[in-house]
């Protein structure tokens, strides 16, 4: 598995609930992230008009000169997305894991609430461990 | 004759091919559109050969592809992790300024997208299970070179009618899998 850039986590709407960078020469600061989660939320809805075909979902892997997106949408609308290194593996499985974090973490924190930034200690923890796992065997190479 | 150290006319031949449809299971062409704009968006040939599901009329249709186009590279452009200054969101960029997709991948379709420095961009929509089409799209530019930019009675700027483009177009894409 290779590192990743950064992390989006976009709630339904299109907002951004969550940020983290991991190290990119172009980190962003909090406006710039807001808009280009907003903007990914619309292509992504585009994406799927432009379907030749029934039943797309919308964009799940982005290719660019120097960098790879993934994109995971869960059923109720929620998209993770991941910004990583041109044909990095294993990002799909990454994502579940993210997304099962969230589930875990966050939705059934108590005190969160719904379509709001996420602010969870216990969530950032167990993140940091899950990317963590991945850099150790970039590192190891 | 030389523009992306691709080949000439006389040398030009098809990758090695499959029997048409296999790879999709289409009749006749493994790919499903192809559209050509040029940099200030007008749409100068949207060739379809298997699209059962038209959301909107071809107009607007093309309209939201290019606008789509446009917004990603502004997007790619500014998520770039490796360079440090990038300009703001929403400035048009000159073809080759800053960091470009060339496909993104959806689970019904593929978009394989270049943009030459011309500002003409080729955009090539297949079966998401497609491999990396950026050779193919080059060699798409050089039939276009060679029939549209080299017919003297091609006005240019104007919707591209040039039968000889369109046969050959359909021949090379028949042998894409």
């Amino acid at each position: 598995m290779a590192a990743i850039y950064s992390l989006f986590i976009i709630n339904k709407s299109g907002g951004l609930i969550f940020y983290k960078d991991y190290g990119s020469a172009g980190r962003m600061d909090t406006n710039d992230s807001l808009r280009l989660a907003s903007l990914w939320h619309s292509m992504h809805a585009i994406s799927q008009q432009l379907s030749p075909t029934l039943g797309c979902n919308g964009i799940e892997l982005l290719q660019a000169d120097t960098f790879d997106l993934h994109c995971f949408q869960s059923l109720t609308g929620t998209k993770f997305f991941v910004v990583c290194e041109p044909g990095a593996q294993h990002m799909e499985g990454l994502l579940k894991v993210i997304y099962e974090l969230y589930t875990d973490y966050v939705l059934k924190n108590p005190f969160y609430e719904m379509e709001m930034p996420i602010r969870c200690e216990l969530f950032d923890m167990n993140l940091s461990q899950a990317i963590q796992k991945d850099r150790v065997s970039l590192f190891g190479r | 004759m030389q523009f992306f150290g691709g080949s000439s006319v006389a040398e030009i031949a098809p990758s090695p091919a499959a029997p048409p449809g296999t790879a999709t299971g289409l009749a006749g062409n493994n790919a499903n559109m192809l559209y050509i704009f040029n940099r200030s968006g007008v749409c100068l040939l949207y060739r379809e050969w298997h699209r059962p599901l038209h959301t909107l009329d071809p107009q607007q249709d093309q309209k939201l592809m290019f606008g789509l186009l446009f917004s990603l590279r502004s997007f790619t452009a500014k998520m770039d992790p490796t360079s440090v200054d990038k300009g703001n969101l929403g400035v048009p960029l000159l073809p080759g300024q800053g960091c470009s997709f060339y496909s993104f991948r959806t689970n019904t379709y593929k978009l394989s997208f270049m943009e030459c420095p011309s500002g003409i961009k080729i955009i090539l929509v297949t079966h998401p299970k497609t491999g990396d089409m950026r050779e193919p799209l080059r060699y798409i530019y050089n039939i276009y070179v060679e029939y549209v930019i080299k017919n003297p009675l091609y006005v240019h700027g104007s919707p591209i009618k040039c039968e000889l483009f369109n046969t050959n177009l359909d021949q090379y894409v028949k042998t894409l899998v």
